[in-house]
């Protein structure tokens, strides 16, 4: 009996000893309720914007960003320009954050003087699909995907040839594929298709397949070094026509994100800068011209903490 | 029978034990680092925390980037500029109630306690003493305090910039209520 006794004892020993509420301290529990969490990935880049093409980011749910972006003539020109002052194409935009992954955006575009894109109204749509997230749910890279169409509304010239309402309209597709790398080191993969239903010319493809190539480098909290390529499938493009690259700063102040950049493309959308860049960058000052975009949030819907 | 009493008194030590043990059941951490000329403040709730009564031991963690505030562009320079939440994804908070075993906390009404222990933010580590109330119920205990960050005790720059103007000291305000620990 006092066997059996001492085996029960011995069994409720092994319980008590083995019980994890006494060999755990509140540091393992901790560590354990913290291993639940996920870690998302905020901030990839400052703009809506790399530099000429769209980033991964869009506005948050309620904001409304208004966005200014000009792209001035050649800068070889010191005297009679005033490095390229003269010209300039000018696109207007609005951005809105429907949801939190949600985004639609309009703009236009236009120009003065030079050989400058055509005055277009433009639309997007931009969903972001995957988080960059670290802890419970590891996700190397954030996702989204991007949806945008074009009117060209230049009047046609009076030349006889038969033209349709279908002729002026662009297309673009766009995956945005982007990673955080640090702090300061973040590197986005924008693999692109541009329609174009009617081309300046026989030798350029109607579709283009490019894949453009951007990343960020912050040199203090505020500040950061861009840069952006898009590089399209050989032989699409036509003869006169070079991809686009560009070499930026970002600055932001507050609520305003100020871009400068250095590129050799005037456009300011996609079916423009990655279809009718007229000048090789590497050219230098004859090709390379001065440009920014100036963005400004406001926030139409006042979120208020939660429990407030 | 010797045995027996032991089975039993081992039991009922289980038993103390794990009745010792709190976890946060919800937490709201609220802080407000304005000034004249804009309201920032923001509210976390998704802090991590355990509490041993009979210890007085403490652990808190807060994850920097479940502070929301009023606007977007907010949070996004909290977790960029101030917090440099990637590299210190989180503030925390390891201490010990001062003398609880002398403390009658079963009265139902708030009892003021000292918390002593070591504050991290931003990767700085600073030992800190907090006066707080603990009031316990059935299963439950409610915690609440309140006290002020020095933004340079925890090296966060505080731009001399026009456009970016927030407190020198921040006021958090940390209501917690604990309930017991189930396994």
């Amino acid at each position: 009996m006092s066997f059996i006794k001492n085996k029960l004892t011995l069994a409720l020993l092994g319980v008590v000893i083995f019980n994890p509420l006494l060999s755990q301290d509140l540091d393992e529990l901790m560590k354990k309720a913290e291993g639940d969490k996920t870690d998302y990935t905020t901030a990839t880049f400052k703009g809506t914007r790399i530099i000429n093409g769209h980033s991964i980011e869009a506005p948050a749910k309620g904001v409304f960003q208004l966005m200014f972006s000009h792209r001035f003539g050649p800068l070889n020109d010191p005297v009679y320009t005033f490095f390229g002052l003269n010209e300039a194409s000018v696109r207007f935009g609005f951005d809105f954050g429907i949801t939190d992954r949600l985004a639609v955006g309009f703009g236009r575009s236009s120009g003065l003087g030079g050989t400058l894109p055509p005055p277009t109204y433009d639309f997007y749509i931009k969903y972001r699909l995957v988080t960059q997230s670290r802890g419970a749910i590891n996700m190397p890279v954030s996702i989204s995907i991007l949806g945008a169409s074009s009117i060209d509304t230049e009047r046609w010239p009076d030349d006889g040839i038969p033209r349709t309402f279908e002729d002026r309209l662009y297309y673009t597709g766009q995956l945005l594929i982007a990673r955080k790398f640090s702090e300061g080191f973040s590197l986005q993969l924008s693999p692109t298709i541009v329609h174009r239903n009617l081309t300046n010319s026989p030798d350029e493809l109607n579709t283009l397949y490019t894949l453009g190539i951007g990343g960020r480098i912050k040199i203090s909290k505020r500040m950061a070094i861009t840069a952006e390529y898009y590089v399209n499938k050989p032989n699409s493009l036509g003869a006169g026509y070079y991809n686009p690259v560009a070499i930026g700063f970002d600055l932001e102040t507050g609520g305003h994100v100020f871009q400068i950049q250095l590129t050799n493309s005037m456009g300011l959308i996609e079916p423009q800068f990655i279809g009718g860049t007229q000048t090789n960058f590497f050219d230098g000052a004859k090709a390379v011209r001065l440009g920014f975009n100036f963005t400004r949030v406001f926030n139409m819907k006042k979120t208020v903490p939660h429990g407030l | 029978m010797k045995n027996f009493l032991t089975l039993i008194f081992l039991l009922a030590s289980v038993r103390s034990f794990s009745q010792d043990i709190y976890a946060l059941k919800s937490g709201k951490i609220n802080f407000f680092a304005g000034t004249p000329v804009e309201d920032i403040d923001a509210t976390n709730t998704k802090a991590v925390s355990f509490l041993n009564l009979k210890t007085g031991d403490v652990r808190i963690s807060i994850p920097n980037k479940e502070f929301h505030f009023r606007r977007a562009l907010m949070e996004e320079h909290f977790n960029e500029n101030y917090m440099e939440s990637m590299k210190y994804p989180k503030s925390e908070f390891k201490g010990k109630i001062s003398g609880i075993e002398k403390l009658e906390l079963t009265s139902g009404k708030p009892v003021p306690v000292t918390v002593t222990g070591i504050l991290t933010i931003h990767g700085i580590a600073k030992e800190r003493t907090f006066e707080a109330t603990l009031e316990v119920k059935d299963n439950t205990v409610e915690a609440n305090t309140k006290f002020i960050v020095p933004l340079i005790d925890h090296n966060i720059d505080r731009p001399k910039i026009l456009w970016e103007k927030i407190a020198e000291n921040v006021n958090v305000t940390v209501n917690f209520v604990y309930e017991l620990y189930k396994k």
